[in-house]
This record gives C-alpha cells, sequence and structure tokens, in this order.
C-alpha cells in the first residue's frame, strides 16, 4: 500500500513550531476574544437552517482565506502555513500511522465472538464516508465507532473501550480504505435530527471553561492566527482525516480525544469520547464539511 | 415590700444569666458553625452538590473539580482548615460556571456566523 499523500500547493505563510498555551496568555486572549464575540460576527439566525449554516461557514472561511480553496482546509493548519507544511509532508513520506493501518486490517479480518467478521457489518470496509449519520429509529448519531462497537454486540463479542487503541486502529484501517470519499451527510429535517444538529451547533458556539472559549472563537474568530506559537486551523477540515497519529500521543487517536483536549485547553471539563454531547458536535461538524474529501489518518502535531 | 421585691428581681437576674450562660456556651461548644469539620462538611458538600449542578448543566470547569478533589482529600485526612479552603474555592469557580452556563443560554447563537448577503450557491433542499 501506498500512504503518501499528493502534495498539493497554496498560498501559504510562516509559521514556527507548537509549544503549550500557558494560562495568562490564553487569560489576555480571552480578553480579546470576549471583545471580538461582541463587535463582530453578529446576528441571530434562525435556530436550525442547517443548509444556511454550512454557507454561513464556507462563506466566512472563504473571505478569511481568499487564496485556498474551501476543500484545502482537509489538511488542516498545513493548508497556510508553508514551513510546517514542508515539514508534514516531509513526515508524510514514512508516516507512522501506517502500523497501526496494518494492525487495524488484522483486527478488521479477525473472526468476532461468533465466528463473523467486521466485514459482515461493514462490506469491503471502505465506509467512513456514511458516517456519521443521523439513525431516526434510535433517535441518535451513530459514528462509525459506534458501529463498530455495534458489530461488535451484534456478533456477541464485547464492546472495546472508546478511549483505547484497539478500536482507533480499526477506525485507522477503515479510515485509510475510505480515502477520497466525499463527506455527504444527509441535511437534517426531522425534529429529533434537526435537536442533535443544533445540540452539536450549540457545543460549537458556546464558550466554555475558565478561559470563557468557545470552538469558534478559536477555529472561527482567530483562524489562521497564531494562539501563541500555534496556527488555528479552520472548522471546515476538523472531521477529514480521523483517526490521527499525533506526535504528542505518539500514537492514533480518534477526533472525540482530540475535542475533549480542546475543551481541556481552557478548563472545562471534557465529555466521554463518544458521549451524545460528542457525537452530537461530530454531526454538526461533518454536516458543515460536506463536499470536502476524506483523508485519513493524517499526522499532526 | 422592698426587700421581697429585691430578692425576686435578684432571682430573676441570676436565672437569666444562668440560662445567658448555657446558651453562650451552647452556642460556642456545640453549635456547627464553630465546629471546624462540621463547617468544612457544610462547605465540603455545598461545593459537590454545586458542582455536580454545573455537570448536568455541561459547564463542568477543571479547576472548580481540582479543588473539590482537594477539599474532600482534605477532609478525609482530617485537615479542616485546607478542606473549607478549598471547598469555598470550588464552590466559587461553580458559581462561575452556572454563571456562563446562563448567559451562554442565549448568547450562543448570536455568536453564530450569519449567512453571506448574497448567496451564491443554490440551496439544497428542493
Ligand atoms: C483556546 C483555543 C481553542 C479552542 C477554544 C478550541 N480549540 Fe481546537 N485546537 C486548538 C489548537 C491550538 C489546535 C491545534 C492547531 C490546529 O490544528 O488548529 C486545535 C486543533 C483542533 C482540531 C484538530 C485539527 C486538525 O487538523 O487535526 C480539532 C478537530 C479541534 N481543534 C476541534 C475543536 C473543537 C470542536 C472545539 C470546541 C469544543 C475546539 N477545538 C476548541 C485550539 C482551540
Amino acid at each position: 500500500m501506498s500512504f503518501k499523500k499528493e502534495p498539493c500547493n497554496y498560498s501559504l505563510t510562516n509559521s514556527p513550531g507548537i509549544s503549550i498555551p500557558a494560562l495568562m496568555n490564553y487569560l489576555a486572549i480571552a480578553c480579546v476574544v470576549t471583545i471580538l464575540g461582541y463587535t463582530g460576527l453578529q446576528s441571530p439566525l434562525a435556530y436550525g437552517d442547517p443548509t444556511a449554516d454550512r454557507q454561513a461557514m464556507r462563506a466566512l472561511y472563504q473571505k478569511r482565506f481568499p487564496d485556498i480553496p474551501v476543500e484545502a482546509h482537509k489538511d488542516g493548519v498545513y493548508a497556510f502555513d508553508q514551513d510546517a507544511r514542508e515539514q508534514w509532508l516531509e513526515l508524510e513520506d514514512f508516516p507512522p500511522y501506517e502500523i497501526a493501518i496494518d494492525e487495524g486490517e488484522e483486527l478488521f479480518n479477525t473472526a468476532l465472538a461468533d465466528g463473523a467478521s467486521y466485514s459482515d457489518c461493514f462490506g469491503d470496509g471502505a465506509v467512513k464516508g456514511q458516517y456519521p449519520y443521523f439513525d431516526e429509529n434510535r433517535s441518535e448519531v451513530i459514528t462509525l465507532e459506534l458501529a463498530i462497537n455495534d458489530c461488535r454486540s451484534q456478533h456477541d463479542d464485547q464492546p472495546l473501550a472508546y478511549n483505547g487503541p484497539e478500536i482507533a486502529r480499526v477506525a485507522a484501517y477503515i479510515a485509510f480504505l475510505s480515502r477520497d470519499q466525499i463527506i455527504a451527510v444527509a441535511e437534517p429535517t426531522s425534529p429529533a435530527a434537526l435537536a442533535a444538529y443544533n445540540d452539536g451547533k450549540r457545543f460549537y458556539s458556546s464558550r466554555k471553561g475558565q478561559l470563557n472559549f468557545a470552538c469558534s472563537s478559536c477555529h472561527v474568530q482567530l483562524a489562521g492566527k497564531r494562539l501563541r506559537s500555534e496556527r488555528l486551523s479552520a472548522s471546515l477540515g476538523h472531521v477529514t482525516h480521523w483517526p490521527a497519529y499525533r506526535l504528542k500521543w505518539q500514537d492514533v487517536g480518534s477526533l472525540h480525544r482530540r475535542f475533549a483536549r480542546c475543551n481541556q485547553q481552557v478548563r472545562a471539563e471534557p465529555f466521554a469520547q463518544q458521549s451524545p454531547e460528542y457525537r452530537n458536535l461530530e454531526y454538526f461538524l461533518t454536516y458543515i464539511a460536506n463536499g470536502l474529501p476524506l483523508n485519513g489518518p493524517a499526522i499532526r502535531k | 415590700m422592698n426587700s421581697s421585691n429585691n430578692k425576686i428581681g435578684s432571682a430573676i437576674a441570676l436565672a437569666l444569666m444562668l440560662i445567658a450562660g448555657l446558651l453562650l456556651s451552647a452556642c460556642t461548644k456545640q453549635s456547627p458553625n464553630h465546629d471546624p469539620a462540621a463547617l468544612a462538611k457544610n462547605a465540603v458538600d455545598q461545593a459537590q452538590t454545586k458542582y455536580q449542578a454545573s455537570e448536568q448543566a455541561a459547564y463542568a470547569w477543571v479547576p472548580a473539580k481540582v479543588a473539590l478533589t482537594l477539599a474532600t482529600g482534605a477532609f478525609e485526612a482530617g485537615d479542616m482548615e485546607t478542606a473549607l479552603i478549598e471547598a469555598e474555592r470550588a464552590t466559587m469557580l461553580t458559581e462561575a460556571s452556572l454563571a456562563q452556563a446562563k448567559v451562554e443560554q442565549n448568547a450562543w447563537l448570536e455568536r453564530f456566523p450569519k449567512p453571506p448577503a448574497s448567496t451564491t450557491e443554490t440551496r439544497e433542499k428542493p
């Protein structure tokens, strides 16, 4: 298998390395962001018009990054950070997630308790593009990870721990097989689906934690700017490449693990992986990203 | 007449003093307001209840939990002074987080980006 990514060039700027943000700087930025929050980007939206939301988000990032096609945000900060992008592409020559994909493949083909295998649930495994979706019967958002554990219980096997290494490996293999699929989450229309979507949207836009930041404070208002030495990515590309191999984790990990980290950064208590809160957030962010290609697993700092 | 009145007066004064003394000793020795362990327990319980409310509201703060953990740990170790200080810190932080939850109930919607005035993309809904 070749794990290499296609390099592509957009208009780029410089960025140094990344360091752990310090409390005091965050506090200072929290004040700035609070002021920004009250001066710009205002005007209430009717609750729950996903199409308008998606257009608003795309337009906002198009305006913020006029030289970058919207789809390029699938590469996160590397869409607009030349130095970091070059280092990142070098890493992609010998991607550290390769082992996780191989191990995931082995797990995928291992028989479950009743002799069936994951392929009984997921066919050839190239299914990441189908998740997340809103299941009307269960009235909840089904993510790939949830579906993996559903598959296991259907075949009399124990569920995998959502914060454990195994599920991330199976998901990494599935993500690899699903590369280049285009995200196409069905528009939430039923009241229950809209409620889940709006819950995710509210989570995304609500200030949390002692530092009083919303996801949007960093990934909308400050997107492309630096928070200490870290440049901040656009949310449009937040869901395309998971599980990702984070150098900090020295392993592949899930999108929800990243959510938890971002919550903790602002001193908010995180939620459990696959909690309804994070699944709804994933549902909202993935709908917003409709039209972008999947490119997981990927490397991130 | 006068002397018997004086005697009654002295008896009443003595009784009042006794009652006052009893009340005073009851207050200083037995009232929870002055018992460090009871004060700390009260503060820890209050912090715990408030923290749970913030969790339920999905607005729990990390430093509130840290302070609460320190408070319960100190209480169990018999360090009532630390337990009280940390419990009060946890309560203060949690009250701030609950205030945040209240503000955000409406504030978040105003913060969400509005659609562009002229939308070029065609709507996906039929
Ligand atoms: C205090 C600022 C801050 C806040 C608030 C914040 N993040 Fe982040 N986030 C970061 C930083 C810094 C990074 C790493 C650089 C980057 O990729 O943007 C990051 C990275 C991410 C990534 C990974 C991007 C990638 O390309 O792999 C996701 C996903 C993410 N954040 C989602 C969220 C969500 C969802 C929220 C709200 C729950 C949130 N963030 C809140 C600072 C923040």
